[in-house]
């Protein structure tokens, strides 16, 4: 019996969590944000879409629709990364090829020109969204799929998809934790990785996603609260499918209305005005909002420190009084400059996600349990 | 009746129970994420010992001294608290002769150099000759002169606390314009709006002789620079110039010249390059809107050299070629064609524009900074001695500061998540790092520039490598009551399989016991 009593305690001392302890502390909040850089100086947008299919069209057009957004207010797309997990312009089942529409008056193509995807289809997936926000790539990946921020950048991080309670699901077979990505912000914010986050997120329990942050000035907003669904806005009957989802549909109408793709008319919005302008009636969700990492009140915040870019240009009144070196074009050798730092050095293979060798190990020690058992009780 | 440790039922239980309880911790093992022991105390140590207390800065600091060289006053003077140079009377006449002969000023520097120059980098020469006050001059290499008169020799004392100030560069520093990092890519593009009437041609590769190796080769103990040019043709502007019929030019605004990057689709960057790259960029304006001026943001007037930075990017210079200027002012047809190369002169124009830019954005103070003090140009090479000096100071600081705070920062981040995997690679090059952070702080007590750089590139190289290796990627995070639901479905039948079993031999034992007694 007292076996017994000792195998239940460890299988409840299991199952006791060892919770993490994470206190947002103020101090530190106030230190590094009133310490520095109060004012950034480069802006970043990551737009990710994790669903794919055709009848997840909506998911893709709410991307898009932020990455016109931004793109119109000034940031270049060198400084931002698309992640588009399927291909729906080009599905069969598209009766307007190359096309993407986030409304049934089908205004404006959103697949128009230019338009850089960064991640595309497989691509997208919980590993590259990971590696993309800490920087941790493979020597080989290009430079338009890195988030080259430094303490001066100010980050725009938009995600839409199938989520539930602390989980965002990723192209129908992974999910991304609340966790992961308090842990994703922590690891920016240690290396100094940035100065201000909005993240933003339109999926069913949206704000479940922002409970375990607690990294200082990231502002979150979500499109509904735990236990609610976020719901497309409307279909259109020719594409087939839902083009926009509500929370998407009414930031886009509040850039509409007050901006107009102007920059200027973007300084003098705040992020307070954007989060009122939801009615939770038209949204048929509550959306939600973590404000409480930011020392900024929303209403100091103009939403052109997110979306949009507004770097100023300096100009040099003199020039540097060279006069060359002439002998230099006939005489010298060809200087060539080569890197010379090492190539990043790959030694071991090395160890990636593999869930599925815990399973295999644990299956097989249990097989041989099963065995022995059996063999026992013979 | 067999004794205990004969009976076959015993061995088996026990062999089963001892490869359990052996396996158990090994099975806990490889559900967590494998971290490899990071030298946390070392990372720890250093950073007590080479960071400053409570802030992050590096306590390395290479000096920097100046000796005041006295020439044409009397044998007695002295200067109170400084450091004064002797030099032999004959010498002294020669220096005197070269400062109040010569006009050039280049001249006056070079000769000064052979004369009285500094080799070791950090130590300078102020050379006070006697003679009407006169302002500072700060030469190519590492020397620096004045003239005071006897009555007033004293004030060098302010002289050489101003030169301490403008020799170390700390002013400027204030704004970096692009990252510190140990390799650049330099991207000289031509944007050409109208290939079809205005094609003008530029022959890099001499521009790249002539002007850019000879500084890059000076700046390489800093960083790596790569260089590279393109030519592009029919970019946009990113707002319709307005004619100004006063001065006869079109002309556009500063705001909107900000989003020109936005305009053009052009991939500036080469997709192959993942360090940081800088980019130049000359327009030539289509012939339809030429000359193209750029208004500054007050709208005042035209900016003087009608180009400007844009931090962190590069920087842009919106040429009018000579060709196009002609034409607009009506020396030459409307239709004549402009299907030339550059000129020697335009050359020179623009590369001078393009060293101003590039020196500013790494950080070194432009032609116009110092007002007060006459800072002599480095006509063949673009950038003098001492400035090249004040950036490996600057820098060496910069390297460790964030070479310490990268090794800090990764030690935190290990403890504080463990689901984040740390491969032996990643601690072998925390151990290199931090040899190196030592290596470099030791030169840095000889006061040896060189030393004190190579050791600090590498040492923040190595940190960054180990902060960004691309096996430290986190396990995604499962909530234990989750692991417990997935385990448990399989565990739990065999456990009761396994308890009963248990139960029944203990059971079997205490009978046994009790039949023995």
């Amino acid at each position: 019996m007292k076996i017994l009593l000792f195998l239940l305690l460890v299988i409840t001392s299991l199952a006791i969590c060892e919770q993490y302890e994470f206190n947002i502390d103020k101090s530190r909040i106030a230190q590094e944000f009133l310490g520095k850089h109060s004012k950034h100086n480069n802006n970043w947008a990551v737009l990710v879409c994790t669903s794919r299919f055709w009848f997840n069209y909506r998911h893709i057009a709410n991307t898009l629709s932020f990455y016109h957004i931004v793109k119109k207010l000034g940031i270049p797309d060198s400084n931002i990364i698309l992640m588009l997990a399927d291909d729906v312009a080009c599905n069969a089942r598209n009766s307007y090829p190359a096309q993407i529409f986030n409304n049934q008056n089908k205004m404006t193509n959103l697949y128009g020109d230019n338009v850089e995807v960064d991640y595309r289809g497989y691509e997208v997936t919980v590993e590259n969204f990971m590696r993309m926000m800490t920087d941790r790539h493979e020597h080989e990946v290009p430079r338009n799929k890195r988030l080259m921020t430094d303490e001066h950048s100010n980050i725009m991080i938009y995600m839409t998809g199938h989520g539930g309670n602390e989980f965002l699901k990723f192209q129908d077979q992974e999910e991304i934790n609340s966790m992961d990505i308090a842990d994703l912000i922590e690891q920016m914010f240690e290396k100094r990785r940035y100065n201000e986050i909005l993240l933003m997120v339109d999926t069913c329990q949206a704000g479940s996603l922002f409970k375990q942050i607690y990294s200082p000035n990231v502002i979150a907003a979500g499109s509904s609260m735990i236990g609610e669904n976020s719901y497309s806005h409307h279909s259109d009957y020719d594409v087939g499918v839902a083009v926009i989802d509500r929370f998407t549909y009414f930031t886009l109408e509040f850039f509409e209305t007050y901006v107009v793709g102007d920059f200027k008319k973007a300084e003098q919005r705040t992020l307070s005005e954007l989060f009122n302008s939801y009615n939770p009636n038209t949204l048929h969700s509550t959306p939600f909002f973590k404000t409480e990492l930011s020392p900024k009140p929303l209403e100091s915040i103009p939403i052109s420190d997110f979306f949009g870019s507004d770097i100023k240009i300096n100009f040099l009144s003199g020039k540097y009084g060279i006069r060359g070196n002439a002998s230099a074009a006939v005489n010298s050798e060809p200087v060539s400059f080569k890197r010379v730092g090492k190539p990043h050095e790959r030694s071991k293979p090395e160890k990636t996600l593999e869930y599925t060798w815990d399973f295999y190990a644990t299956f097989s020690v249990l097989f041989i349990i099963v065995f022995a058992a059996s063999f026992a009780s013979k | 009746m067999k004794s205990l440790t004969q009976s076959k039922r015993f061995w088996v239980a026990i062999s089963m129970a001892i490869f359990i309880i052996c396996n158990a911790p090994i099975w806990w093992n490889t559900t967590g994420a494998y971290q490899t022991n990071l030298p946390h105390e070392k990372i720890e140590n250093a950073a007590d010992q080479y960071l400053e207390t409570g802030m992050d800065i590096s306590t390395c600091s290479l000096s920097l001294k100046i000796r005041v060289l006295l020439v044409g006053f009397s044998e007695e003077t002295t200067i109170y608290g400084q450091n004064i140079l002797t030099i032999s009377p004959e010498k002294q006449s020669a220096v005197s002769n070269v400062i109040n002969n010569n006009v050039a000023i280049q001249q006056v520097d070079d000769e000064l150099n052979s004369l009285v120059g500094s080799n070791a980098r950090g130590l300078y020469h102020l050379i006070v000759n006697n003679g009407p006050v006169s302002r500072l001059h700060i030469g190519k290499y590492r020397h620096l002169w004045v003239n005071l008169p006897q009555d007033r020799v004293q004030e060098a004392v302010g002289v050489v606390q101003f030169a301490y100030q403008t020799l170390s560069l700390n002013s400027i520093m204030q704004q970096p314009q692009v990252k510190t990092a140990l390799d650049y890519r330099l991207t000289f593009s031509l944007l050409n709006q109208d290939p079809t009437t205005n094609l003008i041609q530029w022959d890099f590769p001499s521009l790249e002789k002539r002007f850019l190796n000879p500084i890059l080769n000076k700046l390489k103990p800093l960083a790596e620079f790569k260089v590279d040019s393109q030519v592009l043709h029919y970019g946009n502007l990113p707002a319709k110039p307005v004619y100004n019929t006063n001065s006869n030019r079109y002309e556009i605004n500063a705001e909107d010249m900000q989003y020109l990057l936005n305009a053009n689709d052009f991939q500036f960057d080469s997709p192959a390059y993942n360090g940081t790259s800088l980019q130049f960029l000359l327009l030539l304006p289509s012939r339809s809107i030429s000359p193209l001026h750029i208004l500054d943001y007050k709208q005042q007037g035209p900016v003087q050299q009608n180009a400007f930075i844009v931090p962190r990017w590069g920087a842009v210079y919106v040429y009018n070629t000579v060709k196009t200027l002609q034409i607009a002012q009506g020396q030459e047809g409307k239709d004549a064609a402009t299907h030339s190369s550059m000129t020697k002169s335009e050359d020179l124009n623009i590369m001078q524009v393009f060293i101003e830019q590039f020196r500013v954005l790494i950080g070194l103070p432009s032609s116009t900074d110092n007002e007060d003090v006459t800072v002599v140009p480095c006509t063949l090479d673009g950038v003098a001695e001492w400035e090249v000096d004040a950036l490996i100071r600057i820098r060496t600081i910069n390297h460790l500061t964030s070479a310490l705070h990268s090794l800090r920062t990764l030690s935190k981040l290990v403890h504080q998540m463990p689901n984040v995997m740390v491969m032996e690679d990643v601690a072998e090059l925390c151990d290199k790092s931090l040899a190196n952070i030592e290596k470099s702080n030791v030169y840095c007590e000889r006061n040896d520039y060189d030393g004190v750089l190579v050791y600090a590139k590498q040492a923040v190289s190595d940190s960054e490598h180990a902060f960004f290796h691309p096996s430290m990627l986190s396990l995604l995070y499962f909530p234990d009551s989750q692991k417990l639901a997935v385990y448990l479905p399989l565990v739990l039948p065999v456990t009761f399989t396994v308890l009963m079993a248990i139960v029944r031999e203990v059971k079997l034992l205490r009978m046994k016991k009790k039949k023995n007694q």
